[in-house]
């Protein structure tokens, strides 16, 4: 059974803040479905967001016991990248859900 | 010290074999893996049975071994099939099991273990290549064509994962008396030796001295290096 999206925004919501702590990097105001995660619009760069993606599998793995592999050949697309923002990546999450 | 974790391929026979009871007898945990059930026996030893080529159960492993160890200190990418035959007589679907075992294999356990090595801010990962590589040997077109992908990716992901403190090194074995060679002509293997700086067939120490240098603290400067043995030269 798929994720619902708002369990999946709130996995990715305290990853992305766990992570930008980790990385010393100011807190943000608010983190919602808009906030970019790869991009201009975004402070993280792609190793960032590498930890960032292997922090989600093992989150995903903890809530749901299913072994998520978030890899996509269009990762570090400027255009069509799933990490562009969290609704992306919720969606990206959803729609990769594995088969038990 | 806390005891160190390995994940090493291709355990049930040969140098993987040999290579877990090497690092089992020097007090590491082995997770092993291969298709068949388990040929060791050890308190400290952890198997699972897959193909390599199955990126899932892949995945699935090396994630599973994390969780039961709470690191990954190594990971030896020794599982590989061998293939001889003439270019011109060689199936698409050869290539295709061979590239599966061989790279697309090594690939995925290295991907794997390195997300879980990122977290650590260390880790080692050893790829297996063979000097079928660089001396170009007719006859084993996909053998060695696979291992050349597993060269690139070794040093692709030495320069990725460089920042992380993780190491990425291959080691690339003259012929070992295992069943990778059993099926080879006694004149085809006395063609390859002469091709060889030191003309005899490797055994089991050779490789592990190998594997030995690279996991040793003292190597934390080296990576992206491919080392093969018996004197080939890197071409």
């Amino acid at each position: 059974m798929k994720p619902a999206v708002a369990d999946v925004t709130g996995i990715i919501v305290d990853c992305l803040g766990r992570l930008r702590a980790d990385l010393d990097l100011p807190p943000m105001e608010s983190i919602d479905s808009e906030t970019a995660i790869l991009g201009s619009g975004s402070d993280l760069d792609s190793m960032a967001v590498v930890h960032l993606i292997v922090d989600l599998e093992g989150a995903l793995q903890e809530r749901f016991d299913l072994n998520w592999i978030l890899a996509d050949e269009r990762a570090l697309s400027r255009n069509r990248s799933p990490f562009r923002s969290v609704a992306d990546l919720v969606e990206f999450i959803i729609e990769t859900t594995p088969e038990d | 010290m806390e005891t160190r974790v390995v994940i090493i391929t291709g355990t049930s026979k040969g140098i993987g074999f040999n290579l877990a009871k090497h690092y089992l007898d020097k007090g590491w945990v082995v997770a092993g893996c291969s298709r068949g059930e388990s040929t060791i026996e050890h308190e400290r030893y952890q198997h699972t049975c897959l193909d390599v080529g199955d990126e899932k159960a892949v995945t699935a492993m090396v994630r599973k071994v994390h969780s039961a160890n709470g690191r990954i200190d190594a990971l030896l990418n020794n599982a590989g099939i061998a293939s001889m035959n003439a270019s011109l007589l060689t199936p698409g679907r050869t290539l295709e099991s061979v590239f599966r075992t061989n790279a697309f294999g090594s690939f995925y356990f290295a991907r794997e273990a390195a997300k879980l090595m990122l977290k650590q801010e260390a880790g080692r990962i050893v790829f297996f290549t063979t000097v079928a590589r660089p001396l170009r040997l007719e006859g084993e077109i996909a053998y060695a064509a696979s291992k050349a992908a597993v060269e690139s990716i070794t040093q692709i992901l030495s320069r990725e994962l460089a920042p992380s403190g993780i190491t990425v090194n291959a080691v690339g074995p003259t012929p070992v008396e295992t069943d990778l060679i059993r099926g080879v002509s006694d004149e085809a293997i006395q063609r390859l030796l002469e091709r060889q700086a030191i003309r005899r067939l490797g055994d089991f120490a050779d490789v592990s001295n190998v594997v030995d240098f690279f996991l040793q603290p003292e190597s934390s400067f080296i990576t992206g290096q491919i080392i093969y043995l018996g004197g080939v030269e890197n071409s």
